[in-house]
C-alpha cells in the first residue's frame, strides 16, 4: 500500500502541491515565530552574558516596590566589600534614573535646540574605559574628569561632532560644556544614544555623590563565586542583594523574554489561523480524490485489500504531504524570521542576530504539520475504507449519502459553538474567562456553518451566479467602492501600504464596473455573446451555474477556506471601526483645545516649549499635562496626572460630576468616579498621597469626574501640588486655545516652528490630532489584515485546487461539451464563471459570520473601549469584489486545462 | 443505491449433505432484495447453483436477470438477503468484513469489464498486486508461469496506458490468477474490446483453464464469448431458466434470443 500510495502521490502530484502549500504557510509562521523569538533572545542572553563576562557576581539594589527607579547604595560598600579577601576586585558603577530624570544629557545646538534624533531616549551611565563586552570599540581616550565626556557613534553622528569637540548639554544641574574625549560603539545600541562619563564625574553629574547603583565584583584567585557570594551576603545592607552572572544575565533576559513571547504568540495565533484554513483545504482535496478514486478503491477491496489498508493507503499519502509541507514550512519559516529580521534591523538599532533553529521548533514543526495533515485525512480515509468492493463493477460515483448525517453533526457543532459564544458573552468573568470560550465558539460556530452550508449553498449559489444578478452586483458593487472610498474612507490615508492599497482598491472597482457592464450588455444582447474576459452571461453561466449547484457539498467545503478567511478579515475589520468610531466620538467630546503638542515618540518633553508659547501672538490659554505614580495609603501605587486648573476645563472636558474643578489650586484633587466608588471617597474626603520624593501629602476631593479619555489616571492635580515633589520640568502633552480672531494656520505653524527646536515634537490641530490618533488603529488594522492574506493565500490555493479537481471529474462532460461544438473560449468561460461564484458565495458567509463575530466581540468588550458596532462598509464591498477578481485568477490554471483537453481522450475517458 | 441487509435468513440452512464436495462455489437458495416497499426489486429469487472446480461457466441473461447480483453475492462482494454462498466449503454470511476480505484474497480473484488496473503502477506490480495487499512471498514459479502466459513479454514494465486494451486485459487476468485462487469471476470480461482482441482474451483464459486447472465463472452478453466456456448458466427475472453444456455460439444466441434478452 505504501508503494501504492506513493505512486498515487506522484500521479497527482499538483494538487497534493497545492496541499503542500497550504500547509507550507501556516508550519512557516509556526517556525518562523520559533526561530526569531530564539534567535532574538539568544541574541539578547548574549549579548548580556558577553558585557558581563568579566565579572563574577554584581550587587545591586533589590527590586523598588512602586514607581521609584531602585535605592541607591552608598559608596562605603564598594569599600567594604573590597576588602572581603574572597572579593578580588568591586568595580562601583552609576547611572542615571531613566524615569524621574527624562534626558537630562542631551547635546544643544547652537540655537539652544535639543538633538534627540528619532527613535530612542539618550542614556547616560559612568564607564571605566573597558572595551571588549558592552562596549565594543572605543574611539579616543576614556573621558577623565568633569569636563569629559564619552559618546555613541550614532548620536556622535546625529550631532555632528567628532573626538575633541566640544559640546554643550543639558544636565540636571544646567547647561555644561564638555570635550568628547571618546565615541564608543555598544553592542547593543537597541535605538538607544548612550552619553558616558568617568565614575567620579558621573556621580557627581547624576546628583549621587557618595552613592553607587551597581557593583561588578570578580572573585580573588582561588575562591569559587559561590564562596564569595557567601561571603559578600555577610555583609550587604538589606536594600542591596548579590547575583552571580548567570542570574544577572537571567534577570536581564526575562525582560526580553517577555515581550519576545507576546511577539512570538502574536505570530502563533496567525500561524493557527492559517491552519486552520488549511485543514479544510487538506479535507476537502482527499476527500475529492477518494471520491475519484472510487472505482480503484473497490477493486482493491474486491481483489483482497482489508479497509485499514485502504485508510492507511489514503493516511500514508496524508503524511506524506504533511512531512514534506512541514519541511518546506520549516524552511520557509527561515525566509519568515530572516524578512521580519530585516524590517526591525532597517528601522535601526536592532541588533545583529544569528539564526537559532533549535530542535524544538523543528519537532513542533513537523508534528503541527503532520498532525494537521492527517486530522484532516481522517474523515476521508475513513470514509474510503468504506467503500464497498462493487464500486469496482459500478461506472458512476454514487452520490454520497452523508448529507443527512453531516447536517445532523453540522447542527450539533453549531449548537455548541453558540453555546460557547454565549457563555463567553453573558457568562462574565475575567478577560480570559469571556475570550477562550468566545474563541472556542467561534471555531466551533465556523465547522458547524461549513457543514451546515450543504443547505444553502446549492440555492444560493444558483442565485448568485444568474447573470442579471452577478451583472448588477459587480457593476453597483464596482462603482459603490470609489463612491465609499471618497466619503466615508478618507480617500488616500496616511498609514502603511495605503498607496498600494488604495490603488489596488481603484484597480478592483474598475474591473468590476467593466465585467457587470459587460455580462449585463451581452445580456441585453441576448445573452449569447462573450463579455469582457468571457463573462459567460450565457449558456456559459447556465452549465457553471449549475455545476457550482450540482455539488454543494463541494462548493460549500472549498467556499469554506475562503469564508474563515474573509470572516476574520471582517470581524477584524469590524472591530476596528467600531473602535475608532468610539474612540474618535469620546475622543471629539473630551478635547476643547485648538492646539495639541506631544512627542511622537510618546517621550516628556522640556517645559521651556510652554514657556515660549505663551509669548505666541494669537494663543489664548495653555495647558501643561505631567503624569507619575504615586502610592495611596492602603500601599496601591496608581498614576496621577496633573495640569494648570485654571486654564484646563477650556482645553479639556473632563465630566466633573460631582464638586467641582475650582478647588485643585486648593490642594485638592479630581477623582474618577469609579476610583471613587471603590475607594467610598466623596466630595470634601481627605486622600492621603505619597510622591516619589517620599512625602505624603493630605489631598481634599474636590470633585469626581467621569472622562478619562485623554488623561487616563484616576487622579487630577493641579500642577501646583505636582511641582512641589516633581519638580522636573518636562511636559508630556501641551494643550492650547487660539485666541478670538486670530489665524489658527498662522499661530499653529509659529508654534510648530517653535517646538522644532524641541526634538520630534508635533503640533497638531483638532482635526489632524484626532486623525492622527485614528491612524494609529488604521495601522494596526492593517497589520492584522497584512498577516491575515496569508490565510486568504491559502484560501485562495484551496479554490484553484477544487476547480482543478472539478474539471478532472468532469472530463468526460467537458470533451462532450467541446465535441458538440463548445469553443475553448467558452469551455475558459464557464469555468472562470463558477469559480467566481464559489469565491462569492464564499466571501458574503464570510461577511456575515465576521460581522455576527464582530457583534459579539463587541458585546464582550468593555462599553469604555467599544460602545456600538460600527461597520466599515468600504472593507466589505472591496473583499467581495476582491474575492470575485480572485476566483477569476484562481480559474485560470484550471480553465486553461479545460480548454485544452484532447476532446476525443476526453470523452473516451472511462468512467468519473 | 440502498440496500437492506439481514443476517437472519427466513429459509432454514442447507443440510450439509446438500454442499457439493467438488465445487468451487456454490449458492444455495440465494434471495436478493433491493429496495423497500415498493421498491422492492427481487434481483435474485432462490438461486441455487453450484460451479464445479477446474471448470469454466458462463452466466448469461438480460439486463435485470440478476446474473451480476448472483456473480457479486458469490464472490464475497456483496451480501444475500437470505440463503447462503459458499466458497470452498466456507459459508460466506458466516464471515466478518475482514474475514471476508482475506477470503477474496486468497480464494477469490477477478476480472473487470473496465480492466481497473493501477494506473501509476507497472504491468508487473499490477499483477503482483494481490500478493502484496496480503504481504504474501508469491510462488515464484506459478508468477512465472502465469506472467509468461499474458505473452507480454518485455513489456512487463509499461504502464496500463502504454498498453492495448486486449494486453490490458490480460495483465487484469493475470493479476486473478497471481494468487492461485480457487475460483476467479469475470464481470463481462470482454465488454469493453473488439472481436479479435475477445478472442485472444477469452483463449487466455481458456487455457487457464485448461492447462493451469482453473475455476472461472463469467458474466457475459455475448454469446460468442460464451461459447468458450464449459457450461452456461440463463438467468431470467432472479431465476435459473436454464443451463447448456459444451455450448456452440449459435446454441447460446438462439436460447438467448428466446430469452428476450
Amino acid at each position: 500500500m505504501i508503494k501504492l500510495a506513493l505512486r498515487g502521490i506522484r500521479a497527482s502530484l499538483g494538487r497534493l502541491v497545492l496541499m503542500t502549500v497550504a500547509i507550507v504557510a501556516g508550519v512557516g509562521f509556526v517556525s518562523g515565530a520559533f526561530i526569531l523569538s530564539d534567535s532574538l533572545s539568544g541574541t539578547f542572553t548574549n549579548l548580556i552574558a558577553d558585557a558581563t563576562a568579566g565579572t563574577d557576581a554584581q550587587i545591586q539594589a533589590t527590586e523598588p516596590e512602586f514607581g521609584q527607579d531602585p535605592v541607591s547604595l552608598p559608596q562605603s560598600l564598594v569599600d567594604t566589600v573590597a576588602a572581603l579577601p574572597e572579593v578580588g576586585v568591586a568595580d562601583p558603577a552609576v547611572g542615571v534614573d531613566s524615569e524621574q530624570n527624562f534626558r537630562p544629557f542631551v547635546i544643544l545646538r547652537d540655537d539652544g535646540s535639543r538633538v534627540q534624533p528619532q527613535g530612542g531616549p539618550v542614556i547616560s551611565f559612568s564607564w571605566n574605559g573597558d572595551t571588549g563586552s558592552f562596549i565594543t570599540s572605543a574611539e579616543g581616550t576614556p573621558p577623565v574628569g568633569i569636563d569629559q565626556t564619552a559618546i555613541d557613534s550614532g548620536y556622535a553622528e546625529a550631532a555632528g561632532v567628532s573626538v575633541g569637540d566640544q559640546v554643550r548639554m543639558s544636565t540636571p544641574g544646567g547647561e555644561r560644556t564638555f570635550t568628547v574625549s571618546s565615541i564608543v560603539e555598544p553592542s547593543v545600541a537597541a535605538g538607544a544614544y548612550y552619553v558616558l562619563f568617568d565614575f567620579a564625574s558621573a556621580q557627581e553629574l547624576f546628583g549621587k555623590e557618595g552613592q553607587v547603583d551597581q557593583i561588578a565584583l570578580t572573585r580573588a584567585s582561588g575562591v569559587s563565586t559561590d564562596d564569595m557570594i557567601t561571603a559578600v551576603q555577610t555583609v550587604l545592607p538589606p536594600e542591596a542583594e548579590v547575583l552571580n552572572q548567570a542570574q544577572v544575565v537571567d534577570e536581564f533576559s526575562a525582560g526580553f523574554e517577555q515581550v519576545i513571547g507576546i511577539f512570538r504568540n502574536a505570530m502563533l495565533t496567525f500561524a493557527g489561523i492559517a491552519l486552520f484554513v488549511s485543514l479544510f483545504i487538506i479535507y476537502n482535496t482527499f476527500a475529492i480524490l477518494v471520491n475519484q478514486r472510487l472505482q480503484q478503491i473497490g477493486m482493491l477491496r474486491a481483489i483482497g485489500a482489508t479497509r485499514a489498508q485502504v485508510r492507511r493507503g489514503i493516511l500514508v499519502e496524508a503524511v506524506i504531504v504533511g512531512v514534506v509541507g512541514s519541511a518546506v514550512g520549516i524552511a520557509f519559516g527561515l525566509v519568515v524570521a530572516f524578512g521580519i529580521k530585516s524590517a526591525f534591523q532597517a528601522t535601526g538599532g536592532f541588533p545583529e542576530t544569528g539564526t537559532v533553529v533549535a530542535p524544538r521548533t523543528i519537532i513542533v514543526s513537523l508534528l503541527v504539520g503532520l498532525v494537521a495533515t492527517i486530522v484532516s485525512a481522517l474523515l476521508p480515509a475513513f470514509l474510503a475504507g468504506r467503500v464497498s468492493p462493487i464500486a469496482a463493477m459500478r461506472n458512476e460515483a454514487p452520490s454520497r449519502s452523508t448529507r443527512t448525517r453531516r447536517i445532523v453533526i453540522g447542527s450539533v457543532v453549531l449548537a455548541i459553538g453558540l453555546v460557547l459564544m454565549g457563555l463567553g458573552l453573558f457568562g462574565g468573568g475575567s478577560a480570559s474567562s469571556v475570550l477562550v470560550p468566545l474563541a472556542f465558539g467561534a471555531i466551533f460556530t465556523f465547522v458547524g456553518v461549513a457543514m451546515l452550508s450543504v443547505l444553502f449553498a446549492g440555492p444560493a449559489v444558483d442565485l448568485m451566479g444568474r447573470a442579471p444578478v452577478l451583472g448588477v452586483a459587480l457593476l453597483g458593487m464596482g462603482l459603490l467602492l470609489p463612491v465609499l472610498t471618497f466619503t466615508v474612507g478618507k480617500g488616500l490615508p496616511g498609514g502603511p501600504f495605503s498607496g498600494i492599497v488604495f490603488v489596488i482598491k481603484m484597480l478592483v472597482s474598475v474591473v468590476a464596473v467593466l465585467t457587470g457592464a459587460s455580462i449585463l450588455a451581452s445580456l441585453a444582447r441576448g445573452g449569447r455573446t462573450v463579455g469582457i474576459g468571457g463573462s459567460g452571461a450565457g449558456l456559459e453561466g447556465r452549465l457553471a451555474r449549475q455545476n457550482a449547484a450540482r455539488s454543494p457539498q463541494r462548493t460549500a467545503a472549498t467556499a469554506t477556506a475562503l469564508t474563515i478567511g474573509i470572516a476574520l478579515v471582517a470581524t477584524v475589520g469590524v472591530v476596528g471601526q467600531s473602535l475608532k468610531a468610539t474612540f474618535a466620538d469620546t475622543l471629539e467630546r473630551a478635547i476643547k483645545a485648538d492646539l495639541f503638542i506631544y512627542d511622537e515618540n510618546g517621550s516628556p518633553f522640556s517645559g521651556q516649549l510652554a514657556n515660549q508659547m505663551e509669548q505666541v501672538d494669537g494663543i489664548g490659554v495653555i495647558s501643561r499635562f505631567r503624569a507619575n505614580e504615586v502610592r495611596l495609603a492602603d500601599g496601591d501605587v496608581t498614576s496621577l496626572s496633573a495640569f494648570n486648573a485654571d486654564t484646563g476645563e477650556q482645553l479639556l472636558t473632563f465630566g466633573v460630576t460631582e464638586g467641582s474643578i475650582d478647588g485643585l489650586t486648593d490642594n485638592g484633587v479630581l477623582v474618577f468616579t469609579d476610583e471613587a466608588e471603590s475607594r467610598g471617597l466623596a466630595v470634601g474626603d481627605t486622600l492621603p498621597v505619597e510622591f516619589p520624593d517620599g512625602q505624603t501629602e493630605e489631598l481634599t476631593v474636590s470633585g469626581i469626574f467621569d472622562d478619562n479619555s485623554v488623561l487616563n489616571s484616576p487622579l487630577l492635580v493641579d500642577l501646583s501640588t505636582y511641582e512641589r515633589h516633581i519638580p522636573a520640568a518636562d511636559d508630556f502633552f501641551v494643550g492650547a486655545t487660539v485666541a478670538e480672531g486670530a489665524d489658527r494656520a498662522a499661530v499653529q505653524t509659529e508654534v510648530q516652528s517653535l517646538a522644532d527646536g524641541f526634538g520630534s515634537i508635533s503640533v497638531q490641530n483638532t482635526g489632524e490630532f484626532l486623525d492622527s490618533q485614528e491612524d494609529q488603529i488604521d495601522s494596526l488594522i492593517t497589520l492584522i489584515n497584512l498577516l491575515l492574506a496569508f490565510a486568504l493565500f491559502v484560501a485562495f490555493l484551496g479554490v484553484i485546487n477544487t476547480i482543478v479537481l472539478s474539471v478532472i471529474e468532469r472530463t468526460r462532460e467537458i470533451g462532450l461539451l467541446r465535441a458538440v461544438g463548445m469553443t475553448r473560449e467558452q469551455t475558459r468561460a464557464t469555468i472562470r464563471w463558477e469559480s467566481v461564484i464559489v469565491c462569492l458565495f464564499g466571501a458574503v458567509l464570510g461577511i456575515v459570520l465576521g460581522v455576527l463575530f464582530a457583534a459579539a466581540a463587541v458585546v464582550a468588550i468593555p462599553e469604555g473601549i467599544i460602545d456600538s458596532v460600527s461597520i466599515p462598509w468600504e472593507s466589505l464591498v472591496f473583499a467581495i469584489l476582491f474575492a470575485a477578481l480572485a476566483g477569476v485568477l484562481a480559474a485560470v490554471f484550471p480553465a486553461r486545462r479545460a480548454a485544452n483537453l484532447n476532446v476525443l481522450n476526453a470523452i473516451t475517458t472511462p468512467g468519473t | 443505491m440502498t440496500e437492506t441487509e439481514t443476517s437472519a435468513s427466513p429459509l432454514p440452512p442447507p443440510p450439509p449433505d446438500a454442499l457439493s464436495d467438488t465445487a468451487a462455489a456454490q449458492a444455495v437458495n440465494a434471495v436478493k432484495i433491493y429496495g423497500r416497499g415498493d421498491t422492492e426489486v427481487h434481483a435474485l429469487n432462490n438461486v441455487s447453483v453450484s460451479f464445479e472446480r477446474g471448470a469454466f461457466t458462463a452466466i448469461m441473461g438480460p439486463s435485470g436477470s440478476g446474473k451480476s447480483t448472483l456473480m457479486q453475492c458469490m464472490a464475497g462482494l456483496d451480501r444475500l438477503t437470505s440463503g447462503a454462498t459458499f466458497i470452498g466449503g466456507v459459508a460466506l454470511s458466516t464471515l466478518n468484513d475482514k474475514a471476508l476480505t482475506e477470503l477474496r484474497r486468497e480464494k477469490v480473484g477477478f476480472i473487470f469489464q473496465s480492466f481497473n488496473l493501477i494506473p501509476t503502477l507497472n504491468a508487473r506490480e499490477n499483477i503482483r498486486l494481490p500478493l502484496d495487499l496480503a504481504g504474501a512471498k508469491p510462488d515464484k514459479a506459478w508468477f512465472d508461469q502465469v506472467v509468461s502466459a499474458t505473452g507480454l513479454g518485455d513489456r512487463l514494465d509499461h504502464r496500463p496506458n502504454e498498453l492495448s486494451g486486449g494486453q490490458q486485459q490480460r495483465v487484469a487476468v493475470a493479476r486473478a490468477l497471481a494468487s492461485r485462487p480457487a475460483i476467479i469471476f469475470g464481470d463481462e470480461p470482454t465488454g469493453n474490446l473488439d472481436s479479435h482482441t475477445s478472442a485472444e482474451i477469452l483463449d487466455f483464459m481458456r487455457t487457464a483453464v485448461d492447462e493451469l486447472g482453473q475455476t472461472i465463472v463469467m458474466v457475459t452478453h455475448d454469446p460468442r464469448s460464451a461459447s468458450y466456456a464449459d457450461r452456461v448458466l440463463f438467468l431470467s427475472d432472479g431465476h435459473i431458466v436454464d443451463e447448456m453444456a459444451k455450448p456452440t455460439a449459435d446454441q447460446v444466441y438462439d436460447r438467448i434470443r428466446s430469452l428476450g434478452g
